[in-house]
C-alpha cells in the first residue's frame, strides 16, 4: 500500500517537471527537420516525462481507488508523516554542515571549513557523543591538510588568518 | 612476426629502472586518487604535468597513463565500499558492489574487481598490439547517425538497468536526459536552463551529481534509520573470492573483455557505455535476473572488466590517430605535445619506441596495480567495521572536497547537497538513481549526433537506416525494446489477472 | 616610575610606532618586483591550446623572473569565467590573465551579458603567439585549392566543421562565405578533436581551426590545406597558400596574450613586457614554432591598443555577420 502512494508523489514529481521543462522549452526556437533547434528536445523529453508521471500517478490512483482508499486524508497523513521534521532532522543537519563548508571555504580556510563540517554533521546521527566526533573532525582536518593540500596541492586556504 | 618483434621493442623501452619506476608511480598515484571520491585522473593529471616537465618524453606519458587505469581501479573501491561513483564508469559498480559489501561479501566484491579487471586490461593491451590500427580505422567511420543510434541503444540499457518498476526507470532516464541538456547548445550556441548561472553554462558537474545523487543521498537514507541497524553487517566473510565466485564471474569477465573493448575504440563516449552495457547483457543472460541489484557477482564482474578494456582501447584513437577519446585523452595530447611529440598518424612511424613503449607499459601497469590492490583488500574491508556514526562524516568530507577539486568551484559543492537531497527524496519514492545518471550523461551525445546527422544529411531521416552501422545498431535496439517489453506486457497481464 | 619618565616613555613608544609604520609602508614601493609567486589565470580547461601556449611561457619567465610563475586554470562558458575573476583580482602585479583572441576580442560581440570589459577591466602586457586559421579538407575531396573549392560548391553541398560557435576557426569560416561568395553549411563541434574525427572519416569535407590542431594530420597526408589566412605564409608550413595570395580577402589570427588589471602599475606592466620579449629565444618558447605557431614580436603600449582595437572591429562584425550570438 505505501509504494501505491508513494507512487502518488512520484507520479506529481515527474508530471510538474515534465510540465516545467516544456514551458521552459518554448523559449527556445523548434527549427526544421535539417536544423533542428534548441527547443525540439526539451519539448518531446518534457512531454515524455509528463506523459509517464501521468501514467505512474494513474495506475496507483486506479488502485487505490479501487481499494476504497483514494482520499486527501490518506494522502495528507502519509505525507505529513514522511516529510515530518523528525524524519528530517538528520537531513537538515546534514545540508546545514556542507553548506556550512561551503560558506567556510575560501573566506575562514580548509581546517575551519572541515572542522564545523564534521562536527555539525556528525551529530545528525542518533548516536552521536561529543567525546567521539570532537577528535573525528580533528583528526580529519589534520588528514585532509596532509593529502589534499600538502600531498594533492590543491589551491585550498588552510587557515583563517 | 612483426607483433612480436613490436612488443620487444616495446618492452625493451619499458624495463629500465627509470620507467618501470615511473610506471609504479603512475598505478599507485591512479589507485590512490581513485579512491578518493570525487578527485578523478583529470584533475591528477592536470596538476601533475608541471612534475613531469623534466622527464623524457616516455616516462611522462607512462606515469599519467598510469594514473588514469589505476584511477579504474581505485575508483571502483569507493563504489563498492560507501556507493560514491568517482566516475561515469564506475556507477554500475555500486550497483551490485555496494549491496555485496553491505551483505559481508566485500572482500570477494574487491577481489573479484580487481582480478576481472586486470584480465580485462591484460586482454586489451594485446589486442591494442595487434590491431590498433584497423580498430582506428574502424573507428572512423561511426560519423555521427552511427552514434546516435549507438547512445539509443545505450538509453534501452539504462532502462534495463533498473530492478523496479519499469514505468518510473523510463521517467528518471527522461528526467537524466533533461538534466543533461543544461548549457550551451553545441549545436545553436544558445544557453538552455541555466538561470543566467555562468557555472552552468557548462552544464552540471557530473561529479556533483553523481556524488549526491548517490554519495550524499545514501547518507541521509541511512541517518534516517533510527533503528539501531548497522549499515554493514559485522560478519564480514573471508577477503578473497571464493572458487565459486571466480566460476560465477568467469564467463562476465570474458563477455565484459570483449564489450569494452569494441566500445572503448569510439571516441567520444563509447567507454562510457561499456559498462552499463555489460550490465544489462549479463542481467539478460543470467538466469535468475532478479538477484541482480542485491549483491549478484555477475553484476559486477562484467561491468568492472568491461570499464578496464574501455580504459585500454580508449588510448586506441589518440596513439593512432591522434584523436582524444575523452577528457582525459585530450589532457594527454596536452602532455604530448608539452613533451614534444605532436600526436598524429605519424607517431607509429616516427617513434615507435614512444608508441610500443607505452603499450608494454599499460600491461606491466596493469601487473603492478593487481600486485597493489589484492593485499589492500584487507584494509579497505576493516574500515568497513568501524561505526557508521563515525564512518558518515568521512565520507562527507571526502564527497565535498572531491566535488570542489573538480574546479574549485564552491557552486558544485551547493549543487552535490542539492542533489543529494533530490536523491534522498527518490530513494524515498522507491525511483531509482541509476538510469537517472546514464540518461544524463548519454542524452547530450544523442541529441548532439542525431542534430548534427539531421544537419549533414540535409533534413532526410532515412540516413539513421541507410547507413549500415547505424542500421544494425537500431536493429538491435528495437531487439532490445521487445525484449524488455515482452516480460513487461506478460507481468502486467498476470497482475492484471490478480488483482482481476 | 615618576609622572615625567612616564611621559617620555608614552612619547618614545608612539614615535617608534610611527616611525615602523613609515618604514613598513615604504618598501612596497621600493622593492623589485616581483617578490613572490605570480599568478597567471588561464580560462580554459587544462590541456588544451592555451595551456601549450601557457606553460612554455610560463616556465621560462619563472627562470627569468626569479619567482615562479603559476598556472591556474579556470576553465568555462568559454573563458569568461577565468576572464572575470581575473578582473577583479587586486592590481598589484602578481595576478595576470591569459587572454585569447576569444576572450578579449570575439567574447564582447558574442555574449550580451559580460561579466568583465575587456577594454576597460584589462590593460594589455603583451601578444604571446598568434597562429592562422586553417581551411583543410579530407584528401577525398576533389579540391587543392580555393578556386576548385568554388568550383564545387556550385555542384555539391560542402560542410566545413568548427571547434564551436564563435570560435576563431568557425568566425574565419563565415568571414570566407562572405568574402568568396562560397556556398558552405557549419556544422558546429564541441572542440577541434571530434570536428577532426569527422573530417578525417569523411563525414564532414571541410573544416576551419587554428593550424596547430591540424598541422600533425596535413604533414602526415591525412588532410589536405586548402589555405590559412595568416598575411603571409608560415614556416611550419610553406606550401600553404594564404587567403589574400588566392584571392579573397580574408586575415585572421587565433592569439594568445597576458593582460594584466586595469589599475596594475604601468612600471610593472612594463617590466613583465620587457621580461616576456626576453624569453623569447629560449629553447622551450622556440619550440611552439615547430608546432605551428607564431610569437609575436614586440608591440609597445600603443601599437597594442591598436591591435586589440581592430581585432575587436573585425570580429565583432564576423560575429553579427554570421548572426552567432549566445543569449
Amino acid at each position: 500500500m505505501r509504494h501505491l502512494i508513494t507512487d502518488i508523489f512520484a507520479g506529481h514529481l515527474f508530471c510538474a517537471a515534465g510540465l516545467a521543462t516544456m514551458t521552459a522549452a518554448l523559449r527556445h526556437p523548434v527549427g526544421s527537420a535539417m536544423r533542428m533547434g534548441a527547443g525540439i528536445f526539451p519539448l518531446i523529453l518534457g512531454g515524455l516525462l509528463a506523459f509517464f508521471g501521468l501514467i505512474v500517478f494513474s495506475r496507483s490512483a486506479f488502485r487505490l481507488c479501487r481499494r476504497g482508499s483514494f482520499s486527501f486524508a490518506v494522502l495528507a497523513k502519509a505525507f505529513t508523516r514522511a516529510f515530518s521534521l523528525r524524519t528530517f532532522f538528520p537531513a537538515v543537519l546534514v545540508g546545514a554542515g556542507m553548506l556550512a563548508f561551503v560558506g567556510l571555504l575560501s573566506a575562514f580556510g580548509f581546517v575551519c571549513a572541515v572542522l564545523v563540517l564534521v562536527i555539525v554533521s556528525g551529530f545528525a546521527h542518533h548516536e552521536a557523543r561529543w567525546r567521539e566526533i570532537l577528535p573525528l573532525s580533528l583528526g580529519m582536518a589534520f588528514f585532509g591538510v596532509g593529502v589534499f593540500v600538502w600531498g594533492l596541492n590543491l589551491p585550498l586556504r588552510v587557515l583563517p588568518i | 612476426m612483426e607483433l612480436l618483434s613490436n612488443l620487444s621493442l616495446g618492452f625493451d623501452a619499458v624495463l629500465t629502472f627509470q620507467n618501470l619506476w615511473y610506471c609504479f608511480l603512475g598505478a599507485l598515484l591512479g589507485t590512490l586518487i581513485g579512491v578518493l571520491p570525487g578527485l578523478g585522473p583529470v584533475a591528477t593529471i592536470a596538476m601533475l604535468l608541471p612534475v613531469t616537465y623534466g622527464l623524457p618524453p616516455l616516462s611522462a606519458l607512462i606515469m599519467l597513463a598510469g594514473i588514469y587505469y589505476g584511477a579504474q581501479y581505485g575508483g571502483s573501491t569507493t563504489a563498492i565500499l560507501v556507493n560514491l561513483p568517482g566516475e561515469s564508469s564506475s556507477v554500475v559498480t555500486c550497483l551490485d558492489g555496494y549491496a555485496m559489501a553491505r551483505q559481508g561479501r566485500a572482500g570477494a566484491a574487491l577481489g573479484i574487481a580487481a582480478l576481472g579487471s586486470f584480465f580485462a586490461g591484460t586482454a586489451a593491451t594485446l589486442l591494442i598490439a595487434a590491431a590498433a590500427s584497423p580498430l582506428a580505422e574502424f573507428a572512423l567511420r561511426f560519423g555521427p547517425a552511427e552514434y546516435f543510434s549507438l547512445m539509443f541503444l545505450g538509453l534501452i540499457t539504462a532502462v534495463a538497468l533498473a530492478h523496479g518498476d519499469f514505468f518510473k526507470a523510463i521517467a528518471m532516464v527522461a528526467l537524466g536526459l533533461t538534466l543533461g541538456l543544461v548549457g550551451i547548445d553545441v549545436n545553436s550556441g544558445v544557453e538552455r536552463f541555466t538561470f543566467g548561472l555562468p557555472e552552468l553554462s557548462d552544464g552540471v558537474s557530473f561529479v556533483a551529481l553523481s556524488m549526491g545523487l548517490f554519495g550524499v543521498a545514501e547518507i541521509l537514507a541511512n541517518l534516517e534509520l533510527r533503528e539501531k541497524r548497522e549499515v554493514f553487517t559485522q560478519n564480514i566473510g573471508s577477503l578473497l573470492p571464493s572458487r565459486q565466485d571466480l566460476r560465477a564471474a568467469f564467463k562476465p569477465v570474458l563477455r565484459g573483455t570483449l564489450l569494452g573493448s569494441a566500445l572503448g575504440i569510439l571516441p567520444g563516449g563509447g567507454a562510457v557505455l561499456s559498462s552499463f552495457t555489460s550490465y544489462t547483457l549479463e542481467k539478460r543472460l543470467a538466469k535468475d535476473p532478479s538477484r541482480f541489484g542485491k549483491g549478484a557477482i555477475e553484476g559486477l564482474a562484467g561491468p568492472e572488466s568491461a570499464n578496464n578494456a574501455g580504459a585500454q582501447t580508449s588510448f586506441i584513437p589518440l596513439l593512432v590517430m591522434g584523436l582524444p577519446s575523452n577528457a582525459v585523452m585530450a589532457l594527454m595530447v596536452g602532455a604530448m605535445m608539452i613533451h614534444g611529440v605532436v600526436p598524429g598518424p605519424q607517431v607509429m612511424t616516427e617513434r615507435p619506441e614512444l608508441f610500443w613503449g607505452l603499450i608494454a607499459s599499460m600491461w606491466l601497469g596493469n601487473f603492478f596495480l593487481v600486485l597493489l590492490n589484492l593485499p589492500l583488500i584487507g584494509i579497505w574491508v576493516r574500515l568497513l567495521k568501524v561505526p557508521y556514526r563515525l564512518l558518515y562524516p568521512v565520507v562527507l568530507v571526502f564527497c565535498c572536497v572531491g566535488v570542489y577539486s573538480v574546479s574549485n568551484s564552491v557552486f558544485d559543492v551547493g549543487l552535490a547537497l542539492f542533489f543529494g537531497f533530490v536523491g534522498y527524496l527518490f530513494l524515498k519514492l522507491g525511483c531509482e538513481p541509476a538510469p537517472l545518471l546514464l540518461g544524463f550523461v548519454l542524452g547530450p551525445m544523442m541529441e548532439e549526433n542525431l542534430r548534427r546527422a539531421m544537419l549533414l544529411a540535409r533534413g532526410d531521416a532515412s540516413v539513421f537506416f541507410t547507413r549500415p552501422i547505424s542500421c544494425t545498431l537500431l536493429v538491435l535496439c528495437i531487439a532490445l525494446i521487445l525484449l524488455l517489453a515482452w516480460p513487461q506486457a506478460r507481468k502486467a497481464r498476470e497482475t492484471a489477472f490478480q488483482e482481476g | 616610575m615618576t609622572k615625567d619618565q612616564g611621559m617620555t616613555h608614552r612619547v618614545a613608544i608612539v614615535l617608534l610606532g610611527l616611525f615602523a609604520a613609515i618604514a613598513h609602508a615604504a618598501p612596497e614601493a621600493q622593492a623589485v618586483w616581483p617578490t613572490r609567486p605570480i599568478k597567471l589565470i588561464v580560462p580554459f580547461p587544462a590541456g588544451g591550446p592555451t595551456d601549450i601556449v601557457a606553460r612554455p611561457f610560463a616556465e621560462a619567465l619563472s627562470a627569468f623572473l626569479k619567482q615562479p610563475v603559476v598556472l591556474e586554470n579556470r576553465g568555462g562558458a568559454g573563458g569568461t569565467i577565468g576572464a572575470a575573476a581575473a578582473a577583479k583580482s587586486a592590481p598589484d602585479g602578481y595576478t595576470f590573465l591569459l587572454g585569447t583572441v576569444g576572450t578579449q576580442a570575439i567574447n564582447p560581440a558574442l555574449y550580451p551579458k559580460l561579466a568583465y570589459n575587456p577594454v576597460k577591466d584589462f590593460k594589455t602586457v603583451a601578444i604571446l603567439a598568434a597562429a592562422p586559421v586553417a581551411l583543410v579538407a579530407n584528401p577525398a575531396v576533389p579540391a587543392s585549392n580555393i578556386a576548385e573549392l568554388a568550383a564545387l560548391a556550385e555542384k555539391r553541398p560542402l560542410r566545413f566543421g568548427s571547434a564551436g560557435n564563435g570560435t576563431p576557426g568557425h568566425l574565419t569560416g563565415e568571414l570566407f562565405k562572405t568574402a568568396s561568395g562560397v556556398a558552405l553549411t557549419h556544422v558546429p563541434y564541441r572542440g577541434s578533436a571530434p570536428a577532426a574525427q569527422d573530417l578525417l572519416g569523411g563525414h564532414i569535407e571541410l573544416m576551419f581551426d587554428p593550424l596547430q590542431s591540424v598541422l600533425a594530420y596535413v604533414k602526415a597526408g591525412k588532410l589536405q590545406a586548402l589555405a590559412i589566412s595568416s598575411a603571409q605564409s608560415v614556416a611550419a608550413l610553406p606550401s600553404a597558400v594564404t587567403f589574400l595570395q588566392a584571392g579573397v580577402k580574408v586575415e585572421t589570427a587565433a592569439w594568445w596574450g597576458i593582460f594584466a588589471p586595469a589599475e596594475t602599475p604601468d612600471a610593472i606592466v612594463a617590466q613583465f613586457a620587457k621580461a616576456i620579449y626576453g624569453v623569447r629565444d629560449t629553447a622551450v618558447v622556440k619550440a611552439l614554432e615547430d608546432i605551428g605557431l607564431l610569437l609575436q614580436t614586440p608591440r609597445d603600449s600603443r601599437q597594442l591598443e591598436e591591435f586589440l582595437l581592430a581585432e575587436r572591429e573585425k570580429w565583432g562584425k564576423a560575429v553579427r555577420d554570421s548572426g552567432a550570438g549566445i543569449d
